[in-house]
């Protein structure tokens, strides 16, 4: 292994300390491969003697980690749940990583390759605060609670949530890519700034999905209530199902191919969408409401058990019928 | 060994190797060899726990073209290594009697 990429890989092991105590470990680092070299080590040698990146960075974290635990007794356990991003054998009931700059690397794992190992437990709270770098983190047999996951300037983030029930969940995306598996939630808040949000299949009670800008694919939902908002951008689904779905379009484009409510509404302020509702024309009381824009849907009422609201000022809405 | 009995020793033992004048994290681990074997992840702690007492004091210089930074203890430092050795008389006598005549 060549210094530079043990180097960044041991960085990114330390993302939970403090920038400029990294920076200090860096520098320490720095100092001793290069007098390791100067007495005559060859690279592949210097890297050696360090060690794995992650067994070097646990050590210094482990210290930090217990230097927190041994200012209190009372506090031993908060300390070990505090440096339970590293390594924990109980529940912990938060977990908050903030990482101003540089990279935050947690994985959650039962194979090979770890360098955050969690137990199958429960996690309640669960938030990740980065502004930039990379966040990579996966997630096995865990169960949330609250997840609340912010990036902020253009990280690659990735996120693996598994199916497993995890009652609220907040994002908000500027940029990279989030990937938020299929699964049970109580309520999703989600707002992309940039970047892209990609969903598999969500069950939810209700459900906020904002983008300004960037892209969001959900693959399927099952909610109470959805509040879809797109400013600009673009947001695509696959089949919409709930109660309410209110899907409004101000610039950029929404689609949705299987919309299954009991009341939609769709309202287009400028830009395009293209919905699809389940069932027949006739099955749905339409109110329509047009000032410029194009809309192919005529308003009717005949006291139908569904009904679908469409508001279209500029820009076109295209409603379509699965039969 | 107990975590808190090899914390004092491996702090007693970089005290030591500074004990003839200022070092730097290399030569201190080097010159430790064959004392004890210690890590630059281990050592790195032990520094900043044992500037954070004010034990040590540092300052870089160039070296190289490049920065080094030199540790040399203080009159604390000096202090503490010679408390360090009231400390570990009286363990070895308590060993001698704990230990002493089976071995």
């Amino acid at each position: 292994m060549k210094y530079i990429e043990w180097r960044d890989e041991f960085e990114l092991f330390l993302g939970a300390l403090e920038r400029e105590e990294r920076e200090r470990i860096l520098a320490y680092y720095g100092e001793m491969y290069a007098d390791k070299r100067d007495s005559g080590l060859t690279e592949e040698q210097a890297v050696a003697e360090f060690g794995a990146p992650y067994d070097a960075a646990k050590k210094i974290l482990d210290e930090e980690g217990a230097k927190k635990g041994g200012a209190d007794e009372g506090t031993q356990a908060a300390g070990d749940d505090e440096r339970a991003q590293f390594t924990s054998s109980g529940a912990v009931d938060a977990l908050e990583i903030n990482g101003a700059l540089g990279n935050i690397y947690v994985r959650f794992y039962d194979g090979k390759d770890v360098c955050v190992d969690y137990p199958t437990t429960a996690i309640l709270d669960y938030k990740v605060t980065q502004q930039g770098g990379k966040v990579a983190i996966r997630h096995r047999d865990v169960k949330f609670k609250n997840v609340n996951l912010k990036n902020g300037i253009i990280p690659d983030m990735t996120i693996d949530v598994p199916k497993d029930l995890t009652p609220d969940c907040t994002i908000s995306l500027t940029g990279g890519t989030l990937k938020l598996d299929g699964g049970d939630y109580g309520n999703i808040d989600a707002c992309v700034e940039g970047g892209s949000l990609k969903t598999g299949r969500i069950y939810c009670s209700d459900a906020k999905i904002v983008t300004d800008a960037g892209a969001i694919d959900i693959d399927g939902a099952v909610f109470h209530r959805m509040h879809a908002e797109i400013n600009a951008g673009k947001m695509t689904a696959g089949s919409l199902c709930g109660s309410t779905a209110d899907i409004k379009v101000n610039a950029g484009a929404a689609q949705a191919d299987s919309v299954d409510c009991r009341r939609a509404e769709i309202c287009v302020s400028a830009g395009k969408a293209d919905i699809t509702l389940c069932g027949a024309k006739e099955d749905y009381d339409a109110q329509v409401k047009r000032t410029l824009g194009s809309c192919n849907l005529d308003g009717r009422s005949l006291n139908c058990e569904r009904s679908v609201k469409a508001e279209v000022y500029f820009g076109s809405l295209n409603i379509n019928f699965t039969k | 060994m107990d975590i808190q009995i090899k914390k004092g020793v491996l702090d007693a033992c970089v005290l030591h190797a500074l004990k003839g004048g200022e070092s730097y994290g290399y030569k201190i681990i080097n010159d430790l060899r064959g004392i004890i074997d210690i890590s630059e992840s281990t050592l790195y702690p032990i520094l900043k726990r044992l500037e954070a007492a004010g034990a040590l004091k540092t300052y870089s210089r160039e070296f190289n073209g490049r920065l080094r930074r030199y540790y040399y203890l203080t009159p604390a430092g000096e202090a503490k290594l010679e408390e360090y050795k009231d400390d570990f008389e009286e363990v070895i006598k308590i060993y001698k009697s704990i230990f002493g005549e089976s071995k």
